[in-house]
């Protein structure tokens, strides 16, 4: 095959791909408005409870993002100067090779009121009432933080690796200490990497069912659980939908700035 | 912007590195004074680079001394050193206006504004880039990447401005005009310039002197002229410059006597061809065996008659262009030289080779 066939031919996969999302978008935003209506938004956004949820949603999403940042950089730098890169590479992203509620489960055990930390926390006297972290959104904070941090990492490492490791050594030998020359290049270069990386966590955490679900409980719920209630639980899909459609709204509004930060930074970088 | 005194004075003292069981550097010993133009020459993977990156701090020597103006550089780090470089592949910050790029290291040495401002357009000046300041890097082309490179590392006064390889991805012209400013810059600013390249002609042509590598070791630290004249190793006389390198045994049939084992090194542009060979003391029959035509100068191969084995190996010649006068491929031509204008290898220093 060559020319327009063959162009066709590889673009057909992604073309069902983005077919399939358009049409789903398309699909939730018709039944949203032709089934509930905008008197329905009205009356989900005067719900105090709704609206502590979609605040929780929002909190949880940019914490988990910033606790994936601060702890995905330090990881990813160590890994772009590990020799043994590629090892250290596996372990990270090895909590993957596991199912995400085998995984999520893992931190119900550890963090129950008679799980492993309180455990031994009272054993050695440090505590006398379990701390109560399970059913909590510190929890959820953990847990998403386990769950998204590979990605975070993945994408500071490569913008990292793109980096020319002389830019380091000038700014060495034009008298700049180690903390100096990170600060000035290193960090600053690869910032797309953090910022990619943010915008990939943010969105993934914002939608995020499993972790809240397990970790969070039914009291404390973030937009996701919320909906996976209204469906499986109450079978309200008029409710659900709408909620779905505030959902891809906080995701688009807390991921645009970012999306512009990094246009940004790329410009800056590359020069257009 | 000449530093005042004379600083750059770079002694390396039998300094040493191993990669594994590669001896990358091997008991360098080099003594640069203060304000002197070296060139490190030398094939790819000779040490050359190696011996640059210990100087900088980026490497450390497994063992022998640096001293820069009778500091000892072993342990301090590359920003403590006041010693510049030009990367071979610049190494400018891509994030960084050329302004800005000039700044950087006075800004890290807290410097107030006005006066990096005044120091930052000065460099500016210095390389002939005013007027570029506020460019971001890729708006600027490669002879003009080269300067920020150049005024980056001088706006520092460094002691002494190690160069590697800075001009090898340019096209020739660009090169030979870059040569010429880089060297008229040394000048001016009385900087020791370290210049490392595999390129002979361009460290003949640029260097006060000119140290020559090969697989880790000095071969030979001379002027360009006593380089090329007086080759004291096999290699040098092979890497710098076209030779038409002898034995004793070959030499004996042209009834030529040079001490056992010694060599001799006759350039090509001492060889005559055709009928000014006629006057030559040792002269040679053979048959043309190919020109290479250049305008100003003719390359000759010259393959003599059949002599005893061992010895037929072809002469290279070198003529003025005008002076090529019928020599074709596969013409008869008599090849000529006067020993006395060749330089003589003893025997003991023979060694390296290609």
């Amino acid at each position: 095959m060559t020319g327009p066939g063959r162009r066709l031919a590889l673009f057909a996969p992604m073309g069902l791909l983005i077919a399939a999302f358009v049409l789903s978008v398309a699909g939730l935003l018709w039944s949203s408005a032709t089934r509930g209506g905008i008197g329905l938004y009205v009356e989900l956004l005067s719900d105090p409870g709704i609206l502590r949820v979609l605040w929780r949603t929002v909190w949880i999403a940019v914490a988990t993002t910033a606790a994936c940042a601060l702890l995905g950089y330090p990881l990813a730098l160590f890994l772009a100067r590990s020799p043994r890169r590629n090892l250290w590479l596996l372990l990270v992203i090895s909590p993957w090779l596991v199912s995400i509620v085998v995984r999520t489960f893992g931190w119900v055990v550890l963090l129950g009121n008679r799980g492993v930390v309180n455990t031994a926390l009272r054993d050695w006297g440090l505590i006398d009432a379990p701390v109560r972290v399970l059913f909590t959104p510190w929890a959820v904070l953990i847990g998403l933080v386990h769950v998204f941090l590979p990605f975070m990492v993945i994408a500071i490492l490569s913008s990292l690796l793109l980096q020319d490791r002389r830019l380091e050594e000038a700014g060495r030998i034009l008298g700049g200490t180690r903390w100096q020359t990170f600060r000035r290049v290193t960090l600053p270069l690869s910032l797309p990497g953090v910022v990619g990386g943010s915008s990939l966590v943010l969105l993934m955490s914002a939608g995020a069912i499993v972790t809240p679900l397990l970790l969070g409980g039914l009291r404390d719920r973030m937009l996701g659980t919320q909906i996976y209630t209204e469906v499986f639980q109450v079978f309200n899909f008029e409710r659900a939908t709408a909620m779905a459609v505030i959902l891809l709204v906080v995701a688009l509004v807390l991921v645009a700035p970012l999306r512009l930060l990094e246009a940004r930074v790329r410009r800056r970088l590359e020069g257009a | 912007m000449p530093r005042s005194g004379s600083v750059g004075h770079l002694e390396i003292d039998s300094v040493s590195r191993s990669f594994g069981s590669l001896r990358a550097v091997n008991a360098v010993s080099l003594d640069i004074a203060a304000g002197e133009f070296i060139a490190f020459l030398g094939p790819s993977g000779c040490g050359k680079t190696t011996l640059l990156r210990i100087i900088a701090g980026f490497e450390a020597a497994d063992s022998g001394r640096l001293t820069l103006d009778g500091r000892v550089l072993a342990g301090l780090p590359p920003n403590r050193r006041d010693v510049g470089m030009v990367f071979q592949n610049l190494a400018l910050f891509p994030h960084l206006t050329v302004a800005e790029n000039v700044a950087f290291g006075l800004e890290l040495r807290r410097k107030g504004t006005a006066e990096i401002a005044r120091q930052v357009e000065e460099a500016l000046a210095l390389v002939a880039l005013d007027g570029l300041a506020g460019r971001r890097i890729q708006q600027l082309s490669g002879g003009q990447r080269q300067r920020v490179a150049l005024a980056r590392a001088l706006v520092l006064h460094p002691a002494v401005l190690l160069l590697d390889e800075p001009l090898s991805a340019l096209d020739l012209k660009l090169r030979r005009q870059l040569q010429g400013e880089l060297k008229a810059l040394q000048r001016r600013t009385g900087t020791t310039f370290v210049f490392v390249t595999h390129d002979q002609e361009e460290a003949l042509s640029m260097a006060d002197r000119v140290a020559v590598f090969n697989r880790g070791g000095l071969e030979q630290f001379d002027t360009p002229q006593a380089l090329y004249g007086r080759p004291a190793t096999r290699f040098v006389a092979e890497f710098v410059g076209d030779a038409n390198i002898r034995s004793a045994a070959q030499l004996a049939p042209l009834g030529l006597s040079l001490p056992a084992g010694s060599l001799l090194v006759i350039r090509p542009e001492d060889c005559v061809v055709g009928t000014a060979a006629a006057a030559a003391p040792v002269r040679i029959d053979g048959v043309v065996e190919a020109v290479d035509f250049v305008g100003p100068h003719a390359r000759l191969r010259v393959a003599p008659d059949g002599m005893p084995a061992g010895t037929t190996e072809p002469w290279l010649a070198l003529l003025p262009g005008a002076a090529l006068d019928g020599l074709a491929p596969g013409a008869r031509a008599t090849l000529g030289f006067d020993p006395a204008r060749a330089a003589q290898l003893p025997a003991s220093q023979i060694r390296g080779g290609a």
